[in-house]
């Protein structure tokens, strides 16, 4: 990537990023979602888990059975749909945020050393990349929540296993690229230390590539939370999650399909949202791509 | 005591069963607040002799001689050692300013930086220093200049921050890796102005690397000739140019464009360096020369003293010697 190329981006950064339709209407999306999750218990009208089996099956609000009390209906126990939607959002941003943070701390702070030293420090961690890229994700994360049990930290721990070798691989490409570049030359030879270099150089001109593959990252995430919560791997019993809100609704689709629809939905939703988010990060910011 | 003594320096890459010599033992004095020029083709090992200095070499690259800077050998220092003096004792200007600013980050923080690690300066201090250097090499805004993006300069002035960021630490001797030829014409011209300006002023020693043999006459007064990775000639400006000693710096001279004779073509020097991982046996200028003796082929010729200030390895003075 040309020097150049950054130097605009860091200049025009957030008026420069939000110039793109993608990455605003992404941005809205996710942001929204965020909003969505934390302030779940304000927003939804009932407690999620709150079971009334006198009113199971309820239809939307908009069929003539149903009552704008539960405006997209209940389930099989009666619990309000539009509530466990919104608290389903908890697990979703949960699993996006902690998994995708970690997995780029760690694929980062591997893929950089590697790219940066080179010699045996490369080789050593790119073998054992190389080896953890073998392992077929799907059994790797059924491997470990069947070893460490339910919940939502060990599926963001999944997340994090299988995924940070991936990171540390697209890092270490990107830093190999940048560590060429005249300008770390002139800082070697003004006297600044390999450390230095490290977080004043390199660091900041993997920022461009990092928002690309972190949005991605986010996207990966929940897709595994739901299909893990699907198969029943994921949250534990009573958190809603819209892979098991699915699941449940799977069974009796045909005739109450609400139950399964909202969630998938919504989800699809939210993961185009989040992939349009990084292609117009990717269109904006990745270095193959830009022209100009 | 010269400011800079460099003794049989050599940078030789060792790759698999190959051995690169890219600079093959060159010798030669820099003295205080002079400008000494390294002047070669493409190729010829000035810009890595330069690199050596500063140990700067690439991995498989092993420097070995003696680089004596007031004394002390940088090549016997520990690494924490010689970062300590460069950018501060020893600073260099690179050849492409566009490229060698970090794209993430604005003039000022950039030139902060350097002030803060090597003097220890608080931030006000620097961003106060910063202004002042820039309005040195001749900025008439510098404060909208430090606020930019190095995108948002031109070549001429990014290479102006280059070099107000390369006497920012008082250095005592300033490595200029062809710091013009990525500037236009007329660009080149002020900034050599600018550079010896701001040479006199600081007293700074320059080591000029350089393809371009006119503008090293220039700027500088004495100039080394390097050709395959080795010192030809090393002669003050004057007496290079009256009475030049080796046939490479004659064919150099004459390739010259003079607007004065407008004759056909242009001189050339026929043929190219040799592979400096197999050197020819013998001079290695002597494949090109058209001078060449039957001994210039046999035997490395060895520096010899013409005068005080003129040194030359080649033959064909040894041979003059013995009969003049």
């Amino acid at each position: 990537m040309t020097p150049k190329i950054l130097s605009m981006q860091f200049s025009r950064s957030a008026k420069y990023l939000l110039s793109s339709k993608k990455i605003l209407f992404g941005t809205i999306i996710v942001t929204g979602l965020i909003l969505i999750s934390i302030l779940a218990p304000i927003i939804a009208p009932f407690d999620p888990n709150q079971q009334n089996r006198k009113a199971p099956y309820d239809p939307p609000f908009w069929f003539s059975e149903g009552s704008t009390e539960h405006i997209l209906g209940t389930d099989s126990l009666g619990r309000d749909v539009f509530s466990r939607l919104i608290y389903s959002s908890q697990a979703a941003v949960y699993v996006a945020v902690v998994g995708t943070i970690f997995t780029a701390l760690i694929g980062s702070a591997v893929g950089v050393l590697a790219g940066y030293y080179r010699g045996r420090v490369d080789e050593v961690n790119m073998r054992i990349v190389d080896a953890w890229m073998s392992f077929p994700a799907v059994l790797l994360s059924i491997a470990l929540i069947s070893i460490l049990g339910v919940g939502l930290q060990n599926v963001a721990l999944a997340v994090i296993v299988v995924d940070w070798s991936r990171f540390a691989r697209v890092i270490r490409s990107e830093t190999l690229n940048i560590r060429e570049e005249d300008y770390i030359q002139a800082a070697r030879s003004l006297g600044f230390s390999d450390f230095k270099i490290i977080r004043k150089e390199i660091l900041p001109n993997l920022v461009p590539i990092l928002t690309v593959i972190v949005t991605i990252e986010m996207s990966i995430a929940i897709t595994v939370e739901v299909l893990l919560s699907y198969v029943g791997l994921g949250v534990k019993a009573f958190t809603p999650s819209w892979g098991s809100m699915i699941a449940e609704g799977m069974g009796y689709v045909q005739t109450n399909w609400w139950v399964a629809t909202f969630p998938m939905i919504t989800l699809i939703l939210v993961i185009l949202s989040i992939n349009i988010l990084g292609e117009g990060a990717r269109e904006k910011l990745d270095p193959k791509i830009q022209t100009n | 005591m010269a400011t800079l003594e460099v003794r049989c320096l050599k940078t030789y890459f060792y790759q698999n069963s190959s051995v690169t010599k890219a600079v093959d033992g060159p010798s030669f004095d820099i003295r205080e607040k002079e400008i000494f020029g390294l002047v070669g083709e493409s190729g010829a090992g000035k810009t890595l002799t330069g690199r050596s200095i500063l140990r700067l070499v690439p991995k498989p690259g092993k420097i070995v001689g003696e680089v004596r800077f007031k004394g002390r050998n940088l090549l016997s220092l520990s690494e924490k050692e010689i970062r300590k003096i460069r950018g501060k004792d020893i600073s260099a200007i690179p050849q492409d300013p566009l490229s060698s600013l970090n794209p993430a980050f604005k003039i000022e923080d950039q030139m902060v930086d350097v002030l803060r690690l090597h003097l220890a300066l608080s931030k006000q201090e620097s961003k106060h220093r910063s202004e002042v250097l820039l309005h040195q090499v001749g900025i008439a805004d510098p404060h909208s200049v430090l606020n930019k993006y190095p995108h948002q300069l031109s070549g001429g002035m990014s290479q102006r921050v280059m070099i107000a960021i390369a006497f920012s630490c008082e250095p005592t001797l300033v490595i200029a890796d062809e710091p013009t030829t990525a500037l236009d014409v007329i660009t080149q011209l002020q900034i050599i102005d600018l550079m010896r300006r701001t040479q006199e002023t600081h007293g700074t020693a320059i080591l000029f690397v350089t393809h371009n043999l006119w503008l090293a006459a220039r700027i500088c007064s004495r100039i080394g000739v390097m050709y395959a990775g080795r010192l030809v000639e090393n002669a003050s400006v004057e007496k290079l140019f009256e009475s030049p000693r080796h046939p490479y710096t004659q064919a150099l001279l004459d390739t010259i464009p003079r607007h004065d004779v407008k004759s056909g073509t242009l001189p050339i020097i026929e043929g190219s360096m040799p592979n400096l991982a197999n050197l020819p046996v013998g001079c290695n200028f002597a494949p090109r020369c058209p001078m060449k003796i039957s001994r210039c082929l046999k035997r490395d010729p060895e520096e010899m003293k013409i005068d005080p200030d003129h040194k030359v390895s080649c033959f064909l003075n040894t041979e003059s010697e013995k009969n003049g």
